[in-house]
């Protein structure tokens, strides 16, 4: 880890990514060493938990490691690896959405005061994104986070863009409740303690 | 629903965001990648393994092959050869031979007085076996046959008996001439016996044959009378003696089982071969015969008395194709009980090494198999270009001459006639096709390609004219042709059409074509085909009229109004590729194809009607830019 971690500061992106088409093990590892903290973040928001968000993020990297030699760089790389472990939490999730499919959710009590998600953690956040439904967690995530539109996202689980839209709705009104009700929380600790 | 500040504020709360991950991970990952490369290089491995497996058998296959086609070559031309010899010595001998129908053996026969003292006591011995068999004791009889035949194994004298002969001896022996001997002793027994349930029972015991060694004009009685139902059991061995011998026992049973309505047999018959260093080969087929008559039922026995008959009689082929038959049968393996193995007998063990190892090898599966999706469709030949020539034939199936517009072009009936005639041989001439061209082609799908170019096509047909046109002066002298005698032919009003001898024209016609297909690649390999079809514009640009005798001057007309060709004209394109890939960029392609008009070729207000059907063969080699 050390020798990947060391190359990986003296190589640049480019470099990085030749050595990887040649399946250069150092360079692969020096790119994981970029890339796995962010990409384990990625992975965690559509998981429920640390080990299921490992095995996503490895097997993402290893679809990384095959399909680098497609990569065409007119993207950001992390970009392009983050679309990748999306796609990989997608197809890990879809068997979980077959046994509870989405639908329209007809009643939200939104509440009426906005929540403010100023000074909050992100790992606060993302406890309370992995506490929602599977459904939920994946059209917030894609929604809010990854900037898909809903017509996307429709496609891109088989839903009908109404459900995405209806799904998301749900997911920010969950999300809007339990920050509230966690609103002692930082009255306790303060902003950014956490 | 429009992106609000919510989820700004959100998607800001995971920009730098991170969060360490096991070393877990890198671990699994590392073994993946190793395992995959590890994983291609077995499937490497294994690809030559299997192919240096492959080449092996196919080695072995033709070297055994060879052998038998020796071997069976060199097997004919003895048996023909000691077909001669006996032939022609059996016909100075023709002792008598008693009967086989007989139900007790008389083992002090003719045949049997003639053999050695050995073989006497051997018959000897055999007169016991009956006893035992009537006595049904199935294992002294066995082992009074074996006694008989290791005896008669030794034996040096032969008896040669006749052909003509329809019932063989008790026992026969013959012996060859050079010395090395086969025979078979053919002992027949007739045993009377009751079964467990009393039941009379008729055995009939035993044919043992003796035959010098590729003698095969053996005395073979009709045995499928004597042996109603016979179950043998045939030892076979070979020695390096110098003298071998064939000796079959036969026991034959007659009788009736209520219980499972089966033939019991009293007594096997063993048949012990034991063959010299000479006789190997040429006893084979008595052998064999031999071992059939045993092992099939009545009428392969008929069969096979048939046959050997037929060798009798001076052909080789019979006895030939009966070893080989014979020898298929004798090599039937025993029925046997499959033993079933239950797998859960077994007791299971998961490993967990084992199951991480399967875990990994399912998922690189799913990941080669896209990233080969992914490859083919991204990296495999996606632009060419190519250059090709074709060659072919085409003939008019559609075409026809209107009256009306002849008549309207023509000054009087004789004219009509002219014109109609030459309208007819020049529009329904058939002729041959040549082009050549170049081409681009790019893959817009994983099978689906598009492909266009520009090739320059003459087709050239031959014509019958049976007259000429002639100038107002009648100083210049034309070919008759759909050129000057249509509706839309020059100068019709100064010409004039004179009749002829006949005469042949050439007529060529010139076109650049660019044509457009679309393909799809059913074999997308080093060998690859496809199908392709489109359209293509064919763009006129000349005909030329060339007489074959002297006479008259090659005439040349350019498209436009004057001419009666169509401009522009459209065709449907129908044809096949098959291409081989010679290198990484390029590929050699051969295109037999179909090729037919839209619409006529000539224009409309000619009067004329013809859509040439094409059919060319190209060749093409093609350059893949990437």
């Amino acid at each position: 880890m050390q020798n990947g971690r060391t190359i990986g500061f003296m190589l640049n992106e480019t470099e990085l990514i030749e050595g990887c088409i040649k399946n250069n093990r150092t360079a692969q590892q020096a790119l994981y060493n970029s890339y796995c903290r962010k990409m384990m973040v990625v992975c965690l928001r559509y998981t429920k938990g640390i080990d299921e968000a490992e095995d996503i993020l490895q097997e993402g990297f290893v679809k990384v490691f095959h399909a680098i030699k497609g990569f065409r760089q007119e993207a950001k790389l992390e970009t392009w690896i983050t679309r990748i472990m999306v796609n990989t939490a997608l197809n890990a999730q879809r068997k979980k959405m077959y046994l509870y499919p989405m639908v329209d959710v007809e009643d939200l009590h939104l509440p009426e005061q906005e929540v403010s998600l100023s000074g909050i953690h992100f790992k606060q956040l993302l406890e309370l994104i992995q506490s929602l439904p599977q459904g939920c967690q994946i059209v917030f995530n894609m929604f809010a986070i990854e900037g898909y539109s809903h017509k996307e996202i429709a496609e891109l689980l088989g839903i009908s863009e109404g459900t995405s839209k209806s799904q998301f709705a749900r997911a920010k009104s969950l999300l809007q409740q339990k920050l509230l009700k966690e609103s002692t929380y930082y009255e306790r600790y303060g902003e950014g303690r956490i | 629903m429009e992106r609000g500040e919510f989820n700004d504020l959100m998607k800001d709360a995971f920009k730098d965001a991170e969060a360490t991950p096991s070393e877990n991970v890198w671990t699994n990952i590392e073994l993946e990648l190793e395992k995959e490369e590890g994983g291609a290089i077995r499937r490497r491995l294994l690809y030559y393994k299997m192919v240096a497996a492959a080449s092996v058998i196919f080695a072995l296959s033709v070297g055994a092959a060879s052998l038998f086609v020796l071997d069976s070559s060199s097997k004919f031309q003895e048996q023909q050869a000691l077909l001669n010899e006996s032939s022609v010595k059996s016909s100075n001998e023709n002792p008598k031979q008693p009967s086989a129908t007989n139900k007790e053996v008389d083992s002090e026969n003719g045949a049997v007085g003639k053999a050695s003292d050995e073989h006497i006591g051997a018959l000897k011995n055999d007169e016991g076996n009956n006893a035992s068999a009537k006595g049904i004791d199935e294992l002294n009889t066995q082992k009074t046959d074996n006694s008989l035949l290791s005896k008669t194994s030794r034996l040096t004298e032969r008896e040669v008996l006749d052909k003509d002969n329809p019932v063989p001896p008790n026992a026969l022996s013959k012996k060859g001439s050079n010395g090395v001997s086969n025979s078979i002793a053919k002992n027949n027994e007739l045993a009377e016996g009751e079964d467990e349930l009393n039941n009379k029972r008729k055995v009939v015991d035993n044919s043992s044959l003796s035959v010098t060694s590729g003698l095969v004009t053996t005395q073979v009685s009709d045995e499928s009378k004597v042996n109603p139902v016979a179950a043998n059991t045939l030892p076979v061995k070979e020695s390096n003696g110098m003298s071998g011998s064939v000796t079959m026992g036969n026991e034959l049973a007659k009788h009736d089982d209520q219980l499972n309505n089966q033939s019991k047999v009293t007594g096997h018959s063993s048949l012990p071969v034991t063959s010299g260093l000479a006789g190997m080969q040429a006893s084979s087929n008595s052998n064999l015969n031999s071992v059939a008559a045993n092992m099939l039922p009545q009428e392969n026995a008929q069969l096979r008395n048939q046959q050997l008959q037929r060798a009798i009689d001076g052909d080789p082929m019979a006895l030939q194709s009966n070893s080989i038959q014979t020898a298929s049968v004798s090599a039937l393996p025993r029925k046997m009980k499959p033993t079933i193995i239950k797998p859960e007998d077994a007791e299971v063990k998961p490993d967990a090494g084992a199951l991480l190892l399967a875990k990994l090898a399912e998922r690189e599966q799913a990941i080669q198999a896209e990233e080969n999706k992914n490859k083919q469709v991204d990296r495999s030949e996606r632009l060419w270009t190519s250059v090709g020539i074709a060659a072919g034939s085409f003939s008019a199936v559609n075409s026809s001459v209107s009256p009306t517009a002849m008549a309207n072009a023509a000054a009087d009936a004789t004219t009509f006639n002219q014109n109609t005639s030459t309208a007819n041989q020049q529009s329904k001439a058939s002729g041959s096709t040549y082009s050549v061209g170049i081409n681009i082609g790019t893959k817009v799908a994983k099978r689906w390609i598009v492909q266009g170019g520009l090739n320059y096509m003459t087709q050239g047909s031959d014509y019958t004219a049976n007259s000429v046109v002639a100038s107002a002066d009648y100083k210049n002298f034309e070919i008759a042709s759909l050129n000057n005698n249509s509706g839309v032919a020059r100068d019709q009003a100064s010409s004039q059409v004179v009749s002829t001898a006949s005469y042949q024209v050439n007529n060529t016609l010139q076109y650049i074509n660019v044509p457009l297909q679309a393909g799809y690649i059913i074999i997308n390999r080093k060998v690859s085909v496809q199908v392709n079809t489109g359209i293509s514009t064919d763009l006129f640009l000349q005909n030329t009229l060339t007489p074959e005798d002297g006479g008259l001057e090659k005439t040349t007309q350019g498209s436009g109004s004057e001419s009666p060709y169509r401009t522009v004209n459209f065709s449907g394109l129908v044809g096949t590729e098959i291409s081989y890939k010679m290198g990484k960029h390029y590929r050699l392609a051969l295109n037999p194809g179909v090729r037919y008009p839209f619409s006529s070729i000539y224009k409309s207000d000619v009067g004329v009607s013809a859509s040439p059907l094409t059919f060319d063969v190209g060749l093409r080699f093609r350059y893949i830019f990437h």
